[in-house]
């Protein structure tokens, strides 16, 4: 660990540009449709138009003798070539219910959109007119849509043997509420919908599956996020041993837990691989993207506080519309959002209650904020109702509110050990960043020239970089450094990229310590076979475990370098400092010798000068960070996350009353995720979750009708926000080092989206002050808003 | 990706265009720029035995036509925007269509006419101006109001074997016009439109609205109105069949239509063009 006492000043901290940025600007960068191996076929999947039926009959016999088809199958038929694919999560293994996954529905589809049947043909275009040949017969069952209506006595069940719709009940309660809120001076009850929305990247899902049958192995390349992980499943799916199974993830536009894996079209590309001996592609396609969910909560909420703005007591009992039970992580956000209550806010009652059902929807997939966008959602509304309850501004409610700067590591209601922060320095920031009080004086002139202009606060806790036991959703990471006779340096990591840059700043933090250029450095991920065995990327954990565990190898071929440079400069190992490719005495400068030729020295006059060291100039190393604790407390809670980045928003709204159409005018925020590796990145991501946090807000929703029909199918139905929708993101950084990561970091990524949403949500609000509205569901649309409009006039 | 194969047809004129759409037994569908078109048969919801392409067939110009503006039906948005003779309220409706630069180089007036698609810019827009449709079959032609083409959601006057081959829009009127499109993001389709002819007495000669109803609406109760809310209320008392797609629902579009209209005839007096 001598390697963190030492000044790094070169890399580490300096907005280095992406170090492959070119091949993605000029087209070069392959992405999975890229991927083309000779004879490839392509696979098309037919899925069900209701939500909910029985299967009676599949015939695939005509499809099978139409034009470049070579293989077809049904449900039936996959049954005996697959096994159930694993959950990522299982909900038995916290106390829930579970159910089998197939690749391709059997007896019974319980969403629209379900895999039934598919084929493989020559081209993609042959593969989709075969599918209009398989004839299916349904018997159309009654469909369950809405959370409430799932949960009701009597619902018709989507799986039968469980006795009703629950997935899971999780209670995270602390304290006295009901005795707290007969003592509060004030108790709001209120509502919350908050709607089923996702991440739509850009590249949709995609999958190369190659099965060769003379060495019995299966090479699956695949837009994926969690290649280790992935080959597990892969594997027990298609009964094979996992070093049958060479997972290599593409070039990713973009993830969010979308490409988090538990599809069926991952092992279904395998089984037709199988099958057939030719390579098998699917490419996904956007209405195929746009069925996967995430969130979809009604939330009730009682809170109780005090005349002077402290919240004494919360009770948010809400139910989770998690859609049908896929293999897939995404029902998981649901745990999440109850087990983040009541984020960075000082509350001593609380009783969270989440109850997962499901519904004939499609499955949720993991999708970024990962459940605490919505817990910071509802408490930072909660916040604002007690300021306008009160009479006490919004911001000033928050810092009697906050964890103070003295009391971290604090623990929350929910047993999470938040590590660091400065909440209300960082509120400061960015009220002084707004210029907080002139914006309120221009309000006030607004709204007498009868505009409503609303201004809008919110704080966002991201606990970041989880460990979720009995899971692949795992809190530490492996690295590989390994420097060659040339002295370049080729690190290998179990960190994925989603196309950000996690990659060039892993190796500014390898350049750093081994005293070399970032262009001395190259970096494979996403190769199971290439890399050490680690589990991709999620929860802002790249830097947090990938980036500390490449410190700590490159910490080890340094500890080389320097022996064996001492030995070759006669000089002590003390004395030795590397820097710009040199190692060089800090006695004397003039005394030095290229890096380089030490590392020739290692591998090419070994029992010369480095017999005190153990060639080669390699080094594996893990890191676990501090920090997680599955031993339970004498409350049974566990402590899943190592770090808690946090940021404070501001946004700037006006509101037309007259169709209920919000403009955003300024939207700023202050970020605290730690050290800061590399600000371009960091930024970059604020500003990504910032617009997913704008379309979360405004316009992004996943509507069915009350039938089961996916409405939302295509970007013309579910709007993504455009450049032209977003005004500039003003932003502050406040680095509070973690004190339980070997850099002090804390994870980025994922903040953002539960801040904007509802910092917009709180603006919205602010400006319809004085009509007395209250929108008690979002996305805050113009129907939303103007509804909520002509209620509060009534 | 399209399933199976079609027959695409490329006619140099507008006769051959004719006679190749006489010539096509089964389904056919006519290629203007082919935004709505291609999509469609990507995804199966248009499965045609045979494609006129008419991007060659020499229907893409802007020019006088005895006091009226014709503009070819393959003319884009772009196109139109580049002609020095174009209405300069289509011009307006033209710079917002959604879709940015691709969908204005490719989309064109005439295709979004023949589409009909209610949550769109161009039916109620040729309405407002009073435009006149110009349809063509192998041997003959025929003249339509724009007020008359359009029969419902998607439903055009277009008679098998026809196809649309210029849009007549009279010369600029006496007065000021104003175009007002409501949507919902960038990226939206447009939830209600209105286009408004404002005579030299500041009174209102002329008003569309789009978006709000399976038809455009011809608000013959505005003409004459001298006030926003007197439009408004002009709107409110005009029957319509409302119009639901995947963003907004009927009953919030009528609710905003009188406003909608009451913004269009603002910008028609405020400055001769709406946003």
């Amino acid at each position: 660990l001598s390697a963190i006492t030492e000044p790094h000043t070169s890399y580490v901290g300096s907005s280095e540009r992406k170090h492959n940025g070119d091949r993605f600007l000029t087209g070069r960068v392959e992405y999975i449709n890229d991927v083309v191996l000779p004879g490839t076929v392509h696979m098309a999947v037919l899925r069900s138009p209701h939500a909910h039926a029985r299967i009676v009959r599949v015939d695939t016999t005509k499809a099978k003798n139409a034009p470049g088809v070579v293989a077809a199958l049904s449900g039936e038929d996959a049954r005996s070539l697959c096994n159930p694919i694993p959950h990522f999560i299982d909900p038995a293994a916290f106390g829930g219910k579970t159910a089998e996954v197939r690749v391709l529905a059997v007896d019974k589809v319980i969403y629209q959109g379900q895999p039934v049947a598919a084929v493989v043909a020559a081209t993609a275009g042959d593969a989709q007119a075969a599918l209009d040949l398989i004839e299916v017969e349904y018997e159309p069952l009654q469909a369950v849509v809405h959370g409430g209506a799932a949960s009701a006595e009597g619902a018709t069940l989507i799986h039968e043997e469980w006795g009703d719709n629950v997935v899971i009940t999780v209670p995270f309660v602390e304290g006295d509420v009901d005795a707290a809120l007969e003592q509060a001076d004030h108790v709001i009850e209120e509502t919350l919908q908050i709607q089923r929305y996702s991440s739509q990247s850009i590249e949709p899902r995609g999958y190369v599956a190659s099965w060769d049958e003379s060495s019995e192995m299966l090479t699956f390349h695949g837009a994926v996020q969690n290649p280790h992980p992935l080959r597990f499943v892969l594997a027990k799916a298609l009964n094979l041993d996992e070093g049958q199974v060479r997972v290599i993830a593409s070039s990713l536009g973009g993830a969010f837990g979308l490409k988090m894996h538990g599809h069926p079209e991952e092992p279904l590309t395998c089984v037709f691989s199988r099958l057939t001996g030719r390579p098998v592609k699917w490419i996904e396609d956007r209405r195929e993207t746009l069925l996967v969910g995430g969130r979809e909560h009604s939330h009730c909420i009682t809170v109780g506080f005090t005349n002077d703005g402290k919240v004494t007591a919360l009770r948010d009992h809400f139910i989770a519309n998690i859609g049908a039970l896929g293999a897939t992580p995404g029902w998981g956000m649901a745990f999440l959002t109850a087990l983040s209550f009541p984020t960075g806010y000082k509350i001593p009652n609380t009783d969270c209650v989440v109850t997962a059902v499901t519904t004939n929807k499609a499955p949720w997939n993991a999708t970024r904020g990962y459940g605490k966008e919505g817990t910071n959602l509802v408490m930072e509304r909660v916040m604002d109702m007690v300021a306008a309850r009160t009479g006490i501004d919004p911001a000033e409610v928050r810092r009697r509110n906050f964890i103070g700067k003295d009391e971290f590591p604090y623990k929350t209601n929910s047993g999470l050990n938040v590590d660091s922060g400065d909440y209300h320095a960082l509120l400061d920031k960015v009220l002084d960043l707004v210029d907080y009080d002139s914006l309120r004086e221009q309000q006030a002139k607004a709204r007498e020239e009868g505009r409503h202009i609303g201004i809008g606060i919110a704080f966002e806790l991201t606990p970041e970089a989880a460990d979720i036991p009995g899971s692949l959703v795992t809190g530490f990471d492996t690295s590989t450094v390994r420097m060659d006779p040339s002295g370049k340096v080729l690190l290998l990591t179990g960190v994925t990229t989603p196309g950000s840059g996690n990659d060039t700043s892993m190796m500014q933090i390898v350049a750093d310590e081994l005293g070399v250029l970032l262009s001395d450095v190259t970096v494979i991920q996403g190769d199971t076979t290439v890399c050490p065995y680690g589990f991709g990327h999620f929860s802002g954990r790249s830097m947090v475990v990938g980036g500390n565990a490449a410190l700590l190898a490159a910490g080890d071929i340094k500890q080389k370098l320097v022996k064996v440079a001492a030995a070759m400069l006669e000089a002590d190992e003390a004395d030795i400092r590397l820097g710009q490719r040199m190692a060089t005495l800090a006695s004397d400068p003039e005394k030095s010798i290229p890096i380089a030729d030490v590392a020739y020295a290692v591998y090419s006059l070994t029992f010369i000068f480095a017999k005190g060291v153990e060639p080669p100039l390699e080094s594996t190393r893990v890191y676990m960070p501090d920090n997680i604790d599955h031993t339970p407390d004498e409350k049974g809670r566990i402590q899943p996350y190592p770090t808690y980045s946090n940021a404070i928003h501001a946004a700037v709204v006006e509101v037309d009353v007259e169709t209920g159409k919000v403009t955003l005018e300024r939207l700023a925020v202050g970020h605290d995720c730690g050290t800061v590796i590399n600000p371009l990145y960091v930024e970059g991501q604020m500003e990504g979750a910032i617009a997913m946090g704008v379309g979360a807000g405004l316009t992004e929703e996943q509507r069915y009708d009350d039938e089961g029909n996916f409405i939302s199918n295509s970007f013309k139905r579910y709007l993504l926000p455009r450049a032209k929708d977003m005004p500039s993101i003003e932003m502050v950084h406040q680095v509070t080092p973690s004190p339980f990561t070997l850099l002090g970091v804390k994870g980025a990524g994922e903040a953002g989206i539960g801040g904007a949403q509802s910092a917009i949500a709180n603006a919205v609000h602010d400006a319809l002050a004085p009509l007395g509205v209250t929108v008690r569901k979002m996305p805050l649309t113009p129907a939303t808003v103007l509804d909520a409009i002509e209620e509060a006039r009534r | 990706m399209i399933k199976g194969a079609f027959d695409y047809h490329t006619p140099a004129s507008l006769e051959e265009a004719a006679s190749a759409l006489a010539s096509v037994d089964g389904e056919v569908s006519v290629i203007s720029g082919g935004t709505w078109v291609v999509p469609e048969m990507t995804h199966g919801v248009r499965r045609p035995r045979a494609v006129v392409d008419l991007r060659r067939a020499g229907l893409g110009t802007v020019r006088r036509d005895n006091g009226a503006v014709a503009i070819g039906t393959t003319v884009t948005y772009s196109g139109l925007l580049a002609a020095p003779d174009g209405p300069a309220v289509l011009k307006v409706m033209a710079s917002g269509v959604t879709g940015g630069k691709q969908v204005h180089n490719q989309g064109t007036l005439g295709g979004s006419a023949c589409y009909a698609n209610p949550s769109s810019d161009v039916p109620a827009a040729l309405v407002g101006v009073d435009a006149t449709l110009r349809l063509v079959r192998d041997g003959g032609s025929r003249e339509i109001a724009a007020a008359d083409f359009f029969r419902g959601s998607f439903k055009t006057a277009l008679e098998p074997g026809e196809l649309l081959s210029e849009i007549l829009v009279p010369a600029e009127p006496q007065g000021r016009f104003g175009y007002y499109k409501f949507k919902f993001s960038e990226s939206s389709w447009p939830i209600a439109t209105a286009t408004c002819l404002v005579g030299s007495d500041g009174r209102v000669a002329r008003l569309s609205l789009g978006g709000v109803s399976t038809t455009p609406v011809l608000v013959s109760a505005a003409t004459g109105a001298g006030e926003a809310g007197d439009v408004a209320a002009a709107v409110a008392a005009t029957e319509f069949e409302p119009w639901t797609d995947g963003l907004a629902d009927g009953g919030y579009r009528r609710r905003i239509a009188g406003v909608i209209a009451g913004r269009a005839f603002a910008a028609a007096t405020r400055d001769g063009e709406g946003s």
